[in-house]
């Protein structure tokens, strides 16, 4: 029988009581927040550029970590923090990963991690809400936004574990963190996405 | 069948040739630019595949005519010249439609996912997401397949020349049409 997109969207009340048993903790109140920890086993972090304002390039970081604090009855107090390790970054061009890991780029030898740290703005849903703070990367500091949306629950055919899919994206200045090589050819304006699979049970 | 080539075959004939060398030192060029010439670099890439998607229709229209108006009476060679020259031909037909198409489906697998965007204007959506074991097929046959047409046409070419040494109008039908 196929499902209206709407009813496979989980309620808020059923996603507080699914991420209960999350990570073999002992059992919280109802109503506290969970803590989500992921890195590059469960999910994965992309910077997508673009090219002469019509083609897209894509990269990856194949080391970072990643802290979710999520009440799923107050996704206003939701919290993240995420470390990547700069000098991880993958591409599937030979040479691109080198030229990003250089000096011109994210300079990953002197600057080797970048930090975000992000709150909840108010006014979000659980389905999509917004985590704004601070990024820090080569050594600069700029204000960051996450859009991060929680996409309907399945079950992994595999092991049969109930998850949720996570998904967040936002946009930097690449030239705000001092990257202003190749200005003819890439774009300023870089988006980070990242997508994980949250196990809830 | 018509007593010399049209207009439109010639021209389609040295447009195609002309073509096929430009992408293929334009591919050379491409692949040996550094990443240091990052601008230079996705320009010729794209120049590249979008003068080779360029051939598809261009292929289709000179099989087209070729079809409709035919081909000028063959000149006096031996019987097995003349058989050569046309498997020479048919593989060459083949090869000019074979390598465009490998290359626009390798740069479809290719695992970088860059789009191809005709000419920077027209977005031409791939037929199928990045594929790196498919990739790994079909970009040693696009290349192999591109030498293999230029080698040809060479060999077609220094062919034409000699019959032309030799007196005969091979040549001259294709340039000049009589």
């Amino acid at each position: 029988m196929m499902m209206k997109p709407n009813q496979l969207l989980m309620p808020r009340r059923a996603l507080a009581g699914a991420v209960l048993p999350l990570l073999g903790l002992a059992p919280l109140p109802a109503r506290a927040a969970r803590v989500f920890r992921f890195d590059q086993s469960q999910g994965k972090l992309e910077f997508i550029a673009r090219h002469l304002m019509v083609l897209t390039s894509t990269g990856q970081f194949s080391r970072f970590s990643c802290e979710l604090i999520l009440d799923p009855e107050k996704p206003e107090t939701a919290r993240v923090a995420v470390q990547v390790e700069t000098g991880s970054i993958t591409h599937a061009y030979p040479g691109a990963a080198d030229l990003l890991r250089s000096a011109a780029y994210f300079d990953a030898e002197r600057w080797p991690l970048a930090r975000f740290s992000g709150r909840a703005a108010p006014g979000g849903r659980i389905e999509a809400f917004d985590l704004a703070g601070p990024l820090e990367m080569r050594g600069v500091t700029q204000p960051f936004t996450l859009q991060a949306k929680l996409a309907r629950r399945r079950r992994d055919a595999a092991t049969g574990a109930e998850i949720v899919d996570c998904t967040a994206r936002g946009e930097i200045s690449r030239t705000a963190f001092g990257m202003v090589s190749d200005m003819a050819a890439t774009g300023d304006r870089v988006q980070l996405a990242v997508s994980v699979s949250l196990v809830i049970g | 069948m018509q007593a010399v080539w049209s207009v439109a075959q010639r021209r389609l004939h040295w447009a195609m040739a002309a073509l096929v060398f430009v992408n293929f030192l334009l591919a050379l060029v491409m692949v040996a630019l550094p990443l240091s010439a990052l601008l230079a670099k996705i320009l010729t890439y794209q120049l590249h595949k979008s003068l080779g998607l360029l051939l598809i229709p261009l292929w289709a229209w000179r099989l087209w005519l070729l079809a409709r108006r035919g081909r000028p009476a063959p000149v006096a060679l031996p019987a097995w010249q003349h058989s050569a020259a046309r498997l020479g031909q048919t593989v060459l037909y083949a090869l000019l439609i074979a390598v465009p198409v490998l290359g626009f489906l390798s740069a479809a697998a290719a695992p970088i996912g860059v789009e191809t965007v005709f000419f920077l204007i027209l977005p031409i959506p791939h037929p199928f997401p990045p594929d790196q074991a498919l990739y790994d097929v079909l970009r040693p046959l696009h290349q192999g397949a591109a030498w293999g047409l230029v080698l040809l046409a060479l060999g077609h070419g220094a062919l034409a020349i000699h019959h032309h040494r030799h007196g005969l109008p091979i040549l001259r039908l294709m340039w000049r049409g009589r």
